[in-house]
């Protein structure tokens, strides 16, 4: 059976499958999964930047959720819940794994704030637009602190206080962090701009 | 141009120390100021605040249909998934209490299956001898059996105009394919007196039938 044929009627309203779900019906949990695994599969894959890792995250942050459904009483949102557990799974999956969750301490006074200037680049900006592929991309190859970060603030749109409550961190280490974030990022998506121009460049000259 | 031909200026170090407070949200004049001035500076901004942009406006990854593959499985094995019984899963846990059924779907299912059971087996040729485990059956086993479902069924008759018209056609199909298998059971009898295993399957053929009246007529009754 395909997955739509256990979906609950479109018309049923989230609370009232939660409802349905503490109760143990399949259809339920089925429709919270369908409304809710899009932004958490991608919440994983951005913060661990590999498919593997998300696919098992993602499953670990839904099995958790559904076997505490139960608990749940509506005091909050049940997205903010959910979002709040995935990004609890997905850290706690980073520090078991001992990846170098950047120290913040350690970055504070370092180059990497700094704006590289390298004058003499005829166009310095970046293209207007930036590719959203090309960025996801880039997001994927930033040290797993500064990633983490950017990922709460800039694309889940966490407030510092909450991330530095989520990291245990101070506020002013997630500003630092996402700022370095950003920079990296930047200089990024500028290599690889230089890179297609010189890729283009070549194609041109035979 | 950016200020300084090439190299940073005082302005572009203000812009680099204000710059993250700026993009938090912060009120910063002097670097407000500076990046009208200095292209370099204003290149900076626009792309970082491009990247924060972009950042919200990411698309949605679907994951692959083996997770939600997985958490039900996990679900069902962690018993958080009630599943719903299948038929014959309901028959089976009923069968200790059969006597007690009141499903008329689980009736009529135990009501063709054992019409199946007697169109398999077919009862054996006079000319045979019964299986030795063959129960010996008194002629008076089956005359009991068949005076007890009468009144039962003078009273089914007379309630069933009242039941729901899908509750009495199961009712009713059960019945019908009992009586086709007591007819085919008298047959054997007389045709074959000694043939001991007809007398058995018409004996089981009229308790049936009298679970099956029992059963619509509690059913009904509640």
């Amino acid at each position: 059976l395909s997955l739509e044929h256990n979906l609950a009627p479109k018309a049923t309203s989230e609370p009232q499958l939660i409802a349905r779900a503490q109760r143990g019906d399949e259809g339920a949990f089925a429709a919270l999964f369908e409304m809710h695994k899009r932004r958490v599969y991608s919440l994983c894959l951005r913060m661990t930047g590999d498919v593997a890792e998300a696919e098992d995250l993602a499953q670990e942050a839904f099995l958790q959720l559904f076997r505490k459904i139960a608990t749940f009483r509506g005091e909050s949102a049940f997205s903010t819940w959910l979002h709040r557990l995935v990004v609890n799974v997905v850290l706690m999956h980073l520090r078991k794994k001992g990846l170098q969750q950047v120290p913040l301490e350690e970055t504070d006074n370092a180059q990497e704030d700094v704006v590289k200037r390298e004058y003499g680049d005829d166009d310095r900006r970046l293209l207007g637009s930036i590719d959203r592929l090309t960025l996801a991309r880039a997001i994927e190859r930033l040290p797993p602190g500064y990633r983490a970060v950017f990922v709460l603030h800039d694309v889940e749109g966490y407030e510092h206080n909450e991330i530095a409550q989520i990291m245990n961190c101070s506020v002013g280490n997630s500003k630092s962090q996402l700022h370095k974030a950003r920079l990296k990022l930047r200089e990024a998506l500028r290599q690889e701009r230089f890179a297609a121009e010189a890729h283009t460049a070549t194609d041109k000259g035979r | 141009m950016y200020e300084g031909e090439g190299e940073a200026t005082a302005g572009c170090r203000v812009f680099d120390l204000e710059l993250a407070a700026y993009l938090e949200g912060e009120e910063r004049p002097e670097l407000v100021a500076h990046v009208r001035e200095c292209s370099f500076c204003y290149s900076m901004l626009a792309d970082l605040e491009g990247i924060r942009s972009a950042g919200s406006d990411l698309a949605l990854e679907e994951p692959p249909a083996r997770v939600w593959t997985n958490i039900r499985a996990s679900l069902i094995a962690e018993k958080i998934i009630r599943q719903r019984e299948v038929f014959w899963q309901r028959w089976l846990q009923s069968w200790p209490v059969w006597a007690g059924l009141h499903n008329p779907v689980a009736v009529a299912a135990l009501g063709c299956l054992m019409v199946l059971g007697i169109g398999l087996l077919r009862f054996p040729s006079a000319h045979k001898s019964p299986p030795d485990t063959a129960r010996t059956v008194d002629l008076s086993d089956v005359a009991s059996a068949a005076a007890a479902v009468g009144p039962m069924e003078t009273s089914y008759h007379a309630q069933a105009a009242s039941f729901e018209p899908s509750v009495k056609e199961t009712y009713q199909k059960s019945l019908d394919s009992l009586d086709g298998e007591i007819r085919e059971c008298l047959d054997s009898v007389r045709q074959e007196p000694d043939n001991s295993l007809a007398h058995e399957y018409l004996l089981a053929a009229y308790q049936q039938k009298a679970y099956v009246l029992q059963s619509a007529l509690d059913a009904e009754g509640r």
